[in-house]
């Protein structure tokens, strides 16, 4: 008891922790609300279909898996299953031996958390760095991530600036746009000496075996594709039947983690790099992880394995707000990555009896299942924790003494005589001792016992000052795809040229000549309109294949106007890493290109064909320290769209 | 036509520390023109015990409550938000597959809560006058579970003279929570006292709430120098002194109901 209490009261007494995590749930709440007002479908119907598209998945699940990792293994990615934390621990390092790995980078995975990767890693002699913001702050202080979404939500910007001041070298700073500078400054030589890149999987798609990574900051990105081997952690509930259906999964997912129409980045893996590609991994596992799971899905809390670990129950929970991820532990103090609404399902379902007492970090309040995108009923499966599902007694997790008063006050409640008596004896005591309880509402008690009937003062009213409710904007559904695409493109900070072919070379030399860019990372001629890279290069533009470009120039199979995003298939002659590395990414887009619905983009055979395809919706950005938002944290810090009108 | 008569059940902690609300009521629904019955014997209807995960305990409790309810032929009336979503929402699950489950069922389906009766009802706009400048906090179980959060805010505005503040994100938990608040004290108040500072920002002379643990919980919060906490049914019994005074002989015989 006293282990399980510790952390909750230092978490009270943290003053910087409580106006941290105090900032964090206001502005999540107000994102939330914000983009949930853009869905295309009234909220309950959307979420509604969301939790349906899961519980199919699951319902079936041994067969979508097996479709599923069959497809995967079509595409070249070597499939292997891991029963618990320890298989997958050694398959990983056995991998790991196997390329001769000295240096890992890590993007944000709560599912190698879960499995404690790192110390097994590091106990080989193999360093890990992560590379998500947060975490690499996390992981540079020696802490775990307190928030699933944004790991350093504990922390403010002079914490961080303190840290990297002793652990980087780097002057002291309050600027978070500088200390994002140094960040990517420190992480990117890691990336390109990295022998191994180690990611989650947000969704695997049965249909088509495509892994799916929803990151902002480009790590994502990166972990993916500059390594020569790529080692992918999924967890074996995260499936969508089709590509559709990962479509409408996109419009939830990122809504109600960030308030983000779409994240930055959503990356579509299919296979390793092939014989002519420019880029991407030579190799890539896929670990699917039971560690549990299997075993959930036959307790009363099944309903948690549709969760999509998107934080929204952690962002509207109010016990989170004062307390942060750190607190939430088992009864001796174990660690567990998942806090707040859906961690004690999840905490109890997988880790076992000593996360029981999580269940009482809880008000039954209802704020968590208001906010979740695929319809969990958690205060119902929090409760199903306290009744002692999935491996305990009832009131498992609560403390003896307190088990104890409540059955003596249940045996009471069926004796109305005593019942009656004992309440006549709690107020006449509460009037006398309550005052100074530790208990709020007895001493609200005592101040009503005193106070009788409260009278309420004969002030003079004070004006009242009303709140208008703001009106949020809804892109109309009639406006036309290009038009929408231009006005939700421009909302991400993507900079929209209008052009036409015949102008569309003096329109990208004027643009790069004013901002002083001379060298370009180019997609090859053919994937280019014709003529435009040679009529570049005449003109005095050089081109470059490296990170140390001035600025990356592609086209887009798609620009989708729901989203304002790109579509970049990779593949022969188009470098991933063109629209990933240079400060400023310029993408050529013909107006025909534009689509109207993510669907449209997500079915076609290309992508499916292509190793790894990537949605750009804006420039790289992040809000890991203090949710301030900055741009260009680990890919470009600009994104460029010209699109050519009349192509 | 008879007026009609309900059961109001008051809940346990207004029965223990706050007779006056049970008063109040008392005289709301009578201005209203409804008999009121009260019972005795009702002891809890077993949700202390129920949110804590012990099932078998709150069935047992909540049997005896059920079967003291069912004896009562008409609407049952609560004074407690989350007393009564635990009769009309959770004991038809808590009693499902027993052979009480009927029962249950029929008794929830008349159980209402105190603002949510007066509304849905009987359409009462109450009057009076009640010069103050009141903030309303929406309680968890009675707007999500329950679904009731336009009707306590209707009966505040039909008032005379009430000017209804905002209360700066009203619609997050104040940390009563029921023995939540008796298990972490110190987590309870430090959720109260941000709901206080919210009240308290906005300058309002009571705070208005149709849950008395909620009630209690934020006065408890709020101390001695704070705005009072109110239940709806105190404030609606107070505008009508001021119906009384301006008519000193009310009709003997009441307008009949609709």
């Amino acid at each position: 008891m006293k282990d399980w209490r510790r952390p909750i009261v230092q978490a009270l007494s943290n003053a910087s922790l409580q106006e941290a995590l105090q900032a964090n749930a206001r502005r999540r709440r107000e994102a939330w609300a914000q983009a949930m007002a853009s869905l295309p479908l009234p909220w309950e119907e959307a979420r509604e279909r969301s939790a349906a598209l899961r519980r199919w998945v699951l319902e079936n699940w041994d067969e979508h898996l097996e479709i599923f990792i069959s497809n995967v293994q079509a595409h070249g990615i070597v499939v292997h299953r891991a029963q618990n934390g320890e298989e997958a621990r050694n398959l990983i390092l056995a991998l790991a031996r196997e390329h001769g790995v000295r240096l890992a980078v890590k993007s944000k995975s709560m599912l190698t958390e879960e499995i404690a990767l790192n110390e097994a890693l590091e106990e080989a002699g193999i360093q890990v760095v992560e590379t998500d913001l947060g975490e690499f702050i996390v992981q540079l202080r020696g802490e775990k991530p307190a928030h699933i979404i944004t790991p350093a939500v504990h922390l403010r910007r002079q914490d961080v600036g303190r840290l990297f001041q002793e652990r980087l070298g780097v002057p002291y700073t309050e600027d978070v746009a500088e200390m994002t500078r140094v960040a990517r400054r420190h992480l990117r030589s890691l990336f390109l000496q990295a022998d191994m890149g180690i990611s989650g999987v947000n969704f695997g798609v049965a249909d088509t075996g495509t892994l799916v990574l929803v990151t902002n900051e480009g790590n994502g990105r990166m972990v993916t594709t500059a390594p020569r081997l790529h080692v992918a952690v999924m967890g074996m509930e995260r499936l969508v039947a089709t590509m559709d259906d990962l479509a409408w999964m996109l419009r939830l997912l990122p809504r109600a983690a960030t308030g983000q129409v779409l994240t930055t980045y959503v990356s579509l893996i299919h296979g390793p790099r092939g014989p002519q590609d420019p880029d991407g991994p030579q190799a890539r596992h896929l670990i699917l992880v039971d560690n549990g799971r299997r075993v959930l899905a036959k307790t009363p809390l099944a309903d948690i394995l549709r969760c999509i670990r998107c934080g929204a129950c952690i962002n509207a929970c109010p016990v989170f707000a004062h307390l942060g991820g750190h607190a939430y532990r088992g009864r001796q103090g174990q660690f567990t990555p998942y806090p707040g609404p859906m961690g004690i399902p999840v905490s109890t379902g997988l880790f076992g009896p000593a996360f029981h007492v999580m269940a009482y970090l809880c008000t039954l309040c209802g704020a968590c299942a208001e906010v979740c995108p695929v319809a969990i009923p958690l205060p119902e499966t929090i409760l199903r924790v306290r009744q002692g599902a999935p491996h305990g007694h009832p009131g498992e997790g609560l403390p003896w003494w307190m088990r104890w008063a409540l059955k003596g006050y249940g045996w009471l409640a069926r004796h109305p005589l005593g019942y009656r008596l004992a309440r006549r004896w709690v107020r006449w005591s509460t009037g006398r001792v309550s005052v100074r309880s530790a208990i709020p509402l007895l001493r609200g008690a005592a101040l009503r016992a005193r106070r009788g009937r409260a009278d309420l003062p004969q002030a003079t009213l004070p004006p009242m000052d009303t709140n208008p409710p703001s009106k949020t904007e809804s892109p109309s559904q009639k406006t036309p795809p290009l038009e929408a695409f231009r006005q939700q493109a421009e909302r991400v900070n993507v900079e929209i040229v209008p052009t036409s072919q015949a102008r569309l070379q003096e329109a990208i030399l004027a643009w790069c000549r004013q901002r002083g860019l001379f060298s370009l990372w180019t997609w090859a001629s053919e994937h280019l309109p014709a003529g435009l890279r040679e009529g570049l290069r005449k003109d005095g533009i050089t081109f470059v294949a490296s990170p140390e470009a001035d600025a990356g120039l592609t086209g887009a199979r798609y620009a989708i106007a729901e989203t304002g995003s790109l579509v970049l298939p990779g593949g022969p002659g188009r470098p991933l890493g063109a629209s990933l590395w240079p400060e400023v990414h310029l993408a050529v887009v013909p107006a025909s290109r534009v689509v109207a619905r993510l669907e449209d983009a997500l079915t076609d055979s290309h992508i499916l064909q292509s190793p790894a395809t990537v949605l750009i919706t804006g420039p790289s950005r992040t809000a890991d320290i203090e949710m301030t938002l900055t741009l260009g944290v680990h890919g470009p810090r600009q994104v460029v769209v010209f699109l050519v009108e009349d192509a | 036509m008879d007026s009609p008569s309900v059961l109001l059940v008051p809940s346990c902690l207004v029965q223990t520390f706050l007779p006056e609300v049970q008063e109040a009521a008392r005289e709301v629904l009578r201005a209203a023109q409804i008999h009121v019955h009260e019972e005795d014997n009702l002891t809890c209807c077993g949700q202390p015990l129920y949110n804590a995960g012990l099932r078998k305990e709150a069935r047992e409790t909540a049997t005896a409550y059920l079967e003291h309810l069912s004896r009562y032929p008409g609407p049952i009336v609560f004074l407690a938000g989350s007393c009564a979503a635990m009769v009309k929402v959770e004991y038809p699950h808590l009693f499902a597959g027993t052979p009480w489950e009927s029962r249950a069922r029929e008794v929830a389906q008349r159980t209402y809560e105190f603002s949510q009766f007066l509304v849905e009802v009987v359409g009462w706009k109450p009057p009076g006058l009640f010069p103050h400048r009141v903030a309303y906090h929406p309680s968890c179980h009675l707007r999500r579970v329950l679904g009731v959060d336009q009707a306590p805010r209707q009966l505040l505005d039909h008032l005379e003279g009430l000017e209804r503040a905002p209360w700066p994100e009203e619609e997050v938990c104040c940390g009563f929570g029921g023995i939540f608040s008796g298990l972490l004290p110190e987590l309870a108040q430090a959720m109260g006292k941000r709901k206080a500072e919210q009240l308290k920002s906005e300058g309002v002379q009571a705070g208005v709430t149709c849950d008395p643990g909620c009630l209690l919980h934020l006065q408890g919060v709020l101390g001695e120098e704070g705005p009072p906490m109110l239940h709806l049914a105190e404030v609606l019994a107070q505008a009508l002194v001021h119906v009384r005074k301006k008519n000193p002989s009310p009709p003997q015989e009441p307008e009949s109901q609709r």
